[in-house]
């Protein structure tokens, strides 16, 4: 019967309408979802509500990503901070002298200083803080390798001694996981039992939902201006964002590009970016055929439209790269004048030609599947394509491809290197003959040289010669294409004033922050 | 004329009247010339496309679709181009091709594998029968789509040596997928219609006759299950079509920078379809249009078969 029915019609109106509406969902999906967006939730004053993403743990030893940071930085203080510009803003340390020779510092500690539970801040659990640090084995080890010792001074001070001096040395002390603790901590996983100096008091801590905080009022530099704080945590970046569009959150600083773009034109949210030294990297493997050749790493160059990339990829916001580690989020040090030769796809074909490959060559760049690391490799490979440069791309989730150690085996790579607080950590980490994280396998001695200079010179003239110097290098021999440094977002709703967006955005501080 | 032509013929008459027949009705009429049309945009895309190169960007980014209406011609980028400069309409065509094929030829694996194996159990019954009935039936309990995306999980993990046979297994994974998916639901149409067909004279006198069991499956019993596989074949497509856009949706199908239509429309998908809504809105109307067509044209396929018999 039912044959006979379907005969006559032919299509049947229900398949017409599954099929019809299928196809139709994902625009319909889409278009629907427009307008919730204008929507506004509860808002009272002095309370501020960010959206950050989930908390996987809040052990200071262990803590990395911006919201687990943001957590630590809004309960404890460090001892030194840092602003946008990779400046030191003092903390807890509100002063230091670096001795003649640079291998002894001395901090002086505020004395005006109260944990949450009334005790008295002292140098001793300063220093209990920094061997708990040290003795987990983990990268504040690391980072405090060249210390000797960390002693009580006179007058509130720490002295610190190095072994050699170190005139980054400073910005080791604002690591992100070095907060201080009160002596004699034990439990660290329970945040409920944390007793910090830092700003605000945690009244409320539900994993995978929120954290809610009132203000310390005790705090020794002024109470905060907002009577509360709250986190809500957000499965995913998009969720994220439905938050403050529909004004359940008044602040988010993870989002992708496109999103922020469309923040920037509604007047109900404020949108800021500021360009941080985080960057990606696409580096040819010097060590063996065909990027031995400093003709091809020429050609590649060559090849390489940055500006276009950074406009279609990361849209404009950020920086152009120089194809250097050293970007202008730190100040003197980057070299703004330098000139990148403009793309040209006969000349990068000609070099190749003279390399010894007259048809071009064929190579498979590598790289993650994640974030705009797709369309940043669909970029990059349509460019070369022009120059003879036939590249395959093998994407593969981040999490496989930084983690069994092909990034630093394969011959063609994008690699993304997070915000570092110095240009040396970039240097000392990846382009240093035997660097850990060498990608690139490249060995210069003259570069070798200058990055040894740069790690150990004190004055700091000379220093921004040196990191000019290396950036020249970078670009007449260099492994790497720098295509841009990426950006640091922070959308507002309209209301919300007095946030310093920090570059990396968990050490945000939100103290000074005003709701309306 | 032996009797594997005659049957054919007279369930099927010529191609040619077969293909009048299918015009002559409006409804599949209209689902034939979409699916000829996208057909075309398969074999000929790289002739047909204004950019060959599906990877080629213009200096012009996020460009809005240029169709002047009032002159009916197309502009630069007819449908505009996308966030990284490529022109979508090239696209769209580009994507046609991948799409067809990979439904296409995993479609025809799936009716050939399905058909041996649904004449085998039909005709022999039993134990065989009764044991791939059960896996059938396992299968079968399984989504479609879960089951692809189960199968494509695994094939991404599996570690190969590059340029082996292994390899060329791993890169067609998708085709595979269809070719496994629908194996089951081809083998159970065509296992009823031979449990239907055995009965009769013409299968009971080959036995009597003393001719093989792979004879009598595949001269006397495969020809009177064409109608119906025909039907499910066309059906099968339409499906494998919507799958293959699924798995592109979810990112398992062909990886970036593929032309491929599912792919697209989740690359646009989220923030970037407030900036070029068209990268999202044409590949997702190819989609539509080509799985309306291709359903038509079943529908017409199976209109006609069941006037035949």
């Amino acid at each position: 019967m039912s044959n006979k029915k379907e005969m006559n019609t032919g299509l049947s109106r229900r398949n017409f309408l599954k099929i019809f509406a299928a196809g139709a969902a994902s625009t319909v999906g889409t278009i629907a979802l427009g307008p919730l967006a204008g929507l506004t939730g509860a808002q009272e004053a002095g309370v501020l509500r960010v959206a950050w993403d989930e908390i996987a743990t809040l052990d200071p030893r262990a803590a990395s990503g911006d919201s687990e940071i943001a957590f630590l930085t809004a309960i404890f203080d460090h001892l030194i901070n840092t602003d946008a510009g990779s400046n030191l803003v003092p903390a807890l340390a509100t002063a230091w002298e670096v001795s003649e020779d640079g291998t002894q510092y001395t901090l002086t500690i505020r004395d005006d200083v109260t944990f949450h539970d009334g005790s008295a801040l002292t140098i001793a659990d300063i220093l209990w803080t920094i061997n708990w640090q040290i003795e987990s084995e983990g990268t504040v080890t690391d980072l405090l390798g060249s210390v000797e010792s960390f002693e009580e001074g006179d007058n509130n001070t720490l002295v610190i001694t190095l072994a050699e001096p170190n005139p980054d040395f400073l910005f080791n002390l604002t690591d992100n996981k070095l907060v201080i603790l009160k002596e004699g901590t034990e439990e660290v996983n329970d945040p409920t039992t944390f007793v910090g100096t830092g700003p605000f008091i945690l009244e409320e801590y539900l994993p995978q939902n929120r954290a809610t905080f009132v203000a310390n009022e005790n705090y020794w530099e002024g109470t905060p201006s907002v009577e509360r704080l709250e986190f809500i945590f957000y499965p995913d970046t998009q969720a994220g964002i439905a938050l403050v569009q529909g004004g359940q959150a008044d602040a988010i600083f993870r989002l992708d590009n496109a999103s922020f773009l469309g923040f920037t034109g509604d007047t109900n949210f404020t949108a800021t970016d500021i360009p941080t030294s985080g960057h990606r990297v696409i580096r040819l493997r010097s060590d063996r055929e065909p990027g031995s050749n400093p003709l091809v790493r020429e050609a590649f160059r060559l090849a390489t439209d940055r500006q276009a990339i950074w406009d279609r990829v990361q849209l404009g916001f950020g920086a152009v790269g120089k194809d250097s580690p050293i970007g202008p989020a730190f100040g003197d040090f980057f070299l703004a004048d330098a000139e990148v030769p403009a793309r040209d796809p006969e000349a990068a074909a000609a070099l190749l030609a003279e390399a010894g490959f007259p048809d071009g060559i064929d190579i498979v760049l590598h790289g993650p599947n994640t974030s705009e690391f797709p369309d940043l490799a669909a970029s990059i490979v349509a460019q070369w394509e022009e120059a003879g440069i036939r590249a395959e791309l093998n994407l593969t989730p981040e999490n496989i491809y930084y983690g069994n150690g092909d990034w630093t085996e394969v011959d063609l790579g994008i690699t993304g290197w997070g915000p570092r607080p110095t240009a040396q950590t970039y240097l000392d980490l990846a382009y240093q003959t035997g660097a850990a994280f060498n990608e690139s396998h490249y060995s210069n001695p003259e570069m070798d040289e200058l990055i040894d200079r740069a790690r150990t010179t004190i004055d700091s003239e000379e220093r921004v010669e040196i990191y000019h110097e290396i950036q020249r290098l970078f670009l007449e021999d260099g492994p790497v294409i720098v295509p841009y440094f990426f950006a640091q977002y922070m959308v507002t709703a309209a209301n919300v004033a007095g946030i310093d967006l920090h570059p990396f955005a968990g050490r945000t501080r939100f103290n000074t922050a005003t709701v309306s | 004329m032996n009797n594997f032509q005659s049957n054919l013929r007279r369930q099927l008459g010529s191609a040619w009247d077969f293909f009048i027949e299918l015009m002559s009705h409006p409804q599949s009429a209209i689902g034939t010339s979409l699916v000829l049309f996208f057909l075309i945009l398969a074999l000929f895309g790289t002739q047909l496309a204004p950019y060959p190169n599906p990877n080629d960007q213009s200096h012009d980014v996020r460009v809005a679709p240029t169709i002047d209406v009032t002159s009916l011609s197309l502009g630069e980028h007819p449908f505009g181009t996308d966030r990284l400069g490529r022109d979508v309409f090239s696209r769209v065509i580009l994507g046609t091709s991948s799409i067809f094929g990979i439904a296409g030829f995993g479609t025809l694996i799936a009716v050939i594998i399905g058909t041996a194996i649904g004449l085998y159990m039909g005709y022999m019954g039993g134990i065989t029968d009764e044991i791939l009935g059960r896996v059938i039936d396992a299968m079968l309990a399984v989504p479609a789509l879960l089951l692809a995306l189960v199968m494509v999980g695994i094939f991404s993990e599996v570690d190969v040596p590059p340029n082996s046979w292994q390899s060329a297994l791993v890169d067609n994974a998708v085709l595979l997928v269809i070719s496994v998916v629908y194996v089951p639901i081809v083998a159970r149409v065509v296992r009823s219609t031979t449990l239907d067909i055995k009965t009769r004279e013409f299968v009971e006198a080959a036995v009597i006759r003393g001719e093989s069991s792979l004879y009598i499956m595949y001269r006397e019993i495969f020809p009177s299950v064409i109608p119906s596989l025909v039907v499910e074949a066309s059906l099968r497509f339409s499906y494998a079509i919507f799958l293959v856009a699924s798995l592109g949706f979810l990112g398992f199908g062909l990886q970036p920078p593929s032309p491929d239509w599912g792919l697209m429309i989740n690359e646009t998908r989220g923030a970037f379809y407030n900036l070029t809504p068209w990268a999202l809105n044409y590949p997702a109307l190819a989609i539509a249009l080509l799985v309306v067509g291709v359903n038509l044209m079943s529908d017409g396929i199976k209109r006609i078969v069941q006037k035949g018999s």
